[in-house]
């Protein structure tokens, strides 16, 4: 019995380790990017492209058209001018009404760019996807980048990307939260994603 | 494979849980008709096959009364808490997450199944589905008391790995129903590949027998390489005789709904100290203090 519970156990380990190989789910990519890191250290070398070598076969980001707002926000204040972004989204009453609310999901994101020097301020862009909408918009478009990316959960209680996916943005200058909402506009799932070509 | 890659909602989820269950009992209830015919034909339809599939549908409806109003919204809501609080991590929902999920929780389904088998309490409560003498897709729905909350000690471990509560139950809806159309002795059997990979229905009907050399065997959700694995399979040779060695002998669904605990309630009542009284419950079915380790045959 105690032998078949431990060959139960390595299933289920290679099972589910597999799982995350297959998805370019960042436990796996963060343990790459440690044991990558380690190597770059040895030969004094900078870790770029071959820290996230691992997904370039699974994962591809299509950068669709973003309609929404734009500001530039001040990412040292807890948040609060991020809030004011995703405010004045809501407050667009003309887009929301324009968001094809009867598909079962619609996807959000929220796009960070032009960090200065120490990442206290960004330009963000937040919006709908353009293929979410039932008419043309007049609202600001913004094509967000495509190219094979690193993926990171957001914290699941402050919604916030961790601190690695920040390091990756200033890295490679882009960092897009992707929220997929209900039909209540509820949030059901939520990442961040670092877009490096 | 791409398609596998793109997320599906959870709402899409539930909604496929929902619809495969619902067309589930359809689906069963047009094959136990087709079952019946084939009796009929074969002049072996009376009517206590019948008043056994009515038995079968009343321990259903019992189920439902304890699972669903009683257990069902804590056992959501406790996959739920674990899942949010004390979970690895949180994996999205798409196609691979999901056939992974299926894949994991039917090994669940063994464990839990054989747990069912070896352990009196939880033989106790599925002694219910294995007491009919008749062998035919009502049966699957012929279900114990606590049938509805074993599963879910099983199947916690998936929300604590990251699968979202509803991809964990989606994925027990399926292989409850895999297993659910096993129930049949309409299909002999199928393709040798299918019969070496997959749970059949000639593998189930070896589930259900009492034959010495059929007990405790078979104990597959979807997949019968768990049992080979693990050394609990056998090949349906010799004819099956269905139910267990002490006939329940009732269509009373009442009676037969708690045939099993009240069993095990009797045998805990005349064994002598507390601890072996536990004994009777967690120890293998049979266990008796005067046979301590040795338990005794499970079909009683």
């Amino acid at each position: 019995m105690i032998r078949h519970m431990f060959v139960t156990l390595l299933i289920v380990i290679a099972i589910y380790i597999g799982l995350l190989f297959i998805i370019g789910h960042p436990m796996v990519a963060v343990a790459n990017e440690d044991l990558n890191d380690r190597a770059s250290n040895v030969a004094h070398q900078p870790d770029v492209a071959a820290n996230t070598e691992p997904n370039k076969e699974t994962v591809f980001f299509n950068g669709p058209q973003v309609v929404g707002v734009e500001q530039a926000v001040d990412l040292s204040d807890g948040g609060d001018s991020v809030g004011q972004v995703w405010q004045l989204l809501f407050d667009n009453t003309a887009l929301l009404n324009n968001v094809d609310w009867t598909k079962e999901t619609i996807q959000a994101y929220a796009f960070y760019r032009n960090f200065d020097a120490d990442m206290s301020r960004a330009t963000l862009v937040v919006g709908f996807d353009k293929r979410d909408l039932l008419l043309q918009s007049s609202t600001k478009e913004t094509k967000l980048p495509e190219g094979h990316y690193d993926q990171f959960s957001l914290d699941r209680h402050s919604g916030v990307a961790p601190d690695r996916a920040w390091l990756k943005a200033n890295q490679h200058g882009n960092l897009i939260e992707r929220h997929q909402l209900n039909r209540d506009g509820e949030t059901v799932t939520a990442d961040a994603i670092v877009v490096w070509q | 494979m791409e398609f596998l890659n793109l997320p599906i909602s959870e709402e899409a989820l539930y909604f496929w849980e929902t619809f495969i269950q619902d067309w589930g009992l359809v689906i069963a209830t047009a094959i136990l008709g087709v079952e019946l015919v084939v009796l009929a034909f074969k002049k072996q339809f009376t009517l206590r096959v019948l008043g056994d599939a009515f038995a079968n549908f009343g321990t259903l409806a019992m189920f439902y009364a304890v699972g669903y109003v009683l257990v069902g919204a804590a056992y959501v809501a406790g996959f739920y808490w674990f899942y949010l609080n004390f979970s690895i991590t949180q994996l999205p929902i798409n196609g691979w997450v999901i056939a992974a999920c299926v894949i994991l929780a039917d090994l669940a389904y063994y464990w839990e199944h054989r747990f069912m088998h070896r352990c009196g309490i939880g033989w106790a409560t599925h002694t219910v589905h294995h007491s009919s003498p008749y062998f035919n897709i009502s049966v699957a729905y012929r279900f114990g008391p606590l049938d509805g909350i074993m599963p879910f000690f099983f199947h916690l471990p998936l929300a604590i790995l990251g699968f979202n509560p509803i991809v964990i139950i989606a994925a027990e809806g399926f292989v409850q129903l895999y297993q659910t159309l096993l129930h049949t002795e309409v299909v002999k059997k199928l393709p040798r590949p299918i019969e070496w990979i997959f749970n059949t229905p000639s593998h189930h009907r070896v589930h259900h027998g009492s034959n010495p050399e059929y007990i405790d065997k078979n104990y597959a959700g979807i997949l019968i390489i768990w049992d080979k694995l693990f050394g609990t399979f056998a090949e349906e040779k010799a004819k099956v005789i269905y139910g267990i060695t002490v006939p329940v002998d009732t269509i009373n669904p009442f009676k037969v709904f708690f045939v099993g605990l009240t069993r095990l309630a009797k045998q805990v009542s005349k064994t002598p100290g507390l601890l072996n009284k536990i004994g009777v419950i967690v120890m293998p079915p049979g266990w008796s203090p005067a046979q301590t380790g040795k338990p005794l045959s499970k079909k009683h």
